[in-house]
């Protein structure tokens, strides 16, 4: 930089509104000015200027952080009942519903499947009502074999058809 | 570009957005709170709404979802808090509103009084009704000390520009400083600017 060289972008700095000059730098801005009446009018103005923008920075009132926490401690209570709403949204997705649902379905399936049928199933020891039940079955079982015959339309009682099996019996 | 090392608050910034631990949030807002209120007290020069501001920069800090940690966390609360500013003075009711919250103070006249209010509220109209990123890059530099390559860093841009705002800026407002001293003096001389 020579001698003539004006201060330029660097006057902020040279009177301290910015980053600080090199010290080589600023020397050589000095020796500039004990020549140049321009850049030392420019300096005096810009200290001038300097001094009435050195106004105190304004500082928080007593109350700014208890403000400031409220309002994160309401941020904080919005972002949790916003996190189980989303929560509670995600498990109605029809995704969601038809994996939840799926193993119910299966399980229920399962259960129907793997169920004894009725004629399996045990029964109970010297129980005269479950004996008629069953006769009631077979009643329904073979009513389709007994609709050809004409007596069947006469049949009132379960314990006929004993004897009208017999009667057919004796007739084959 | 390289990037950055972190500096001690971009690491705790990147904890706190990792955790969400309010002690580690707490920390770092007690370390740049009256830095922002003062910043933003720059732009807006009146109490109430300056800690409004300030309030918003931190409200945006606390919710911000991700966060890398590298290079000056100054810098990045700076571009956030600039934002935050900017997008205030944008507002339509915002504009033409200067409200001066100092009162001088010490054995003054009352028309020196009133000859440096005039000076200080013609610089704030004047630094109010600069380009943006001169003003932010400014108000950086002068009140805040931030260095050349944190301020770059704010704005999204070099090193080399930064100090072409900050002459700007200079520039105009030594215009407004040497017009409200001709308005004074009619017979002062007029200045000349490098």
């Amino acid at each position: 930089m020579s001698g003539e060289e004006h201060l330029g972008e660097d006057l902020a700095a040279y009177v301290g509104l910015a980053e600080p000059l090199a010290p080589e730098r600023f020397d050589r801005h000095t020796r500039h000015l004990e020549t140049c009446a321009e850049c030392r009018l420019a300096v005096r103005e810009t200290q001038e200027l300097s001094l009435a923008l050195d106004a105190t920075p304004l500082a928080p009132s007593a109350d700014f952080d208890r403000k400031l926490f409220e309002r994160l401690d309401a941020i904080d209570a919005s972002a949790r009942i916003e996190s189980r709403r989303e929560w509670w949204q995600s498990l109605l997705r029809p995704s969601r519903i038809a994996l939840a649902l799926g193993p119910v379905a299966a399980g229920l399936l399962w259960f129907l499947a793997s169920r004894p049928r009725a004629t399996d199933e045990p029964l109970p020891a010297d129980s005269s009502s479950a004996l008629a039940a069953l006769d009631d079955l077979e009643l329904g079982a073979n009513l389709e074999l007994y609709g050809d015959l004409d007596a069947a339309e006469y049949l009132d009682v379960a314990e006929d058809l004993d004897l009208l099996l017999a009667e057919e019996g004796e007739a084959g | 570009m390289v990037a950055e090392a972190a500096d001690d608050d971009a690491r705790l910034m990147a904890r706190f957005v990792a955790t969400r631990e309010r002690s580690v949030f707490e920390g770092l807002f007690r370390r740049h709170r009256d830095r922002m209120v003062a910043y933003a007290g720059r732009y807006v020069r009146e109490r109430a709404k300056a800690e409004e501001l300030a309030q918003e920069i931190f409200v945006k800090v606390y919710t911000t979802k991700s966060y890398e940690a590298q290079g000056s966390f100054t810098s990045w609360l700076y571009r956030v808090a600039t934002n935050v500013c900017l997008n205030e003075l944008r507002r339509p009711e915002h504009r033409q509103r200067f409200t001066a919250y100092e009162e001088q103070a010490g054995h003054t006249t009352p028309e020196s009084v009133l000859i440096e209010r005039e000076l200080s509220e013609r610089l704030d109209r004047a630094l109010a009704q600069l380009p943006d990123k001169q003003r932010a890059a400014f108000i950086m530099a002068r009140m805040d000390g931030l260095r050349h390559d944190e301020i770059a860093a704010a704005l999204s841009t070099t090193v080399p520009a930064v100090k072409s705002l900050i002459h700007r800026a200079l520039v105009s407002l030594r215009d407004a400083a040497t017009q409200a001293s001709a308005t004074e003096d009619p017979k002062a001389p007029k200045e000349v600017s490098t």
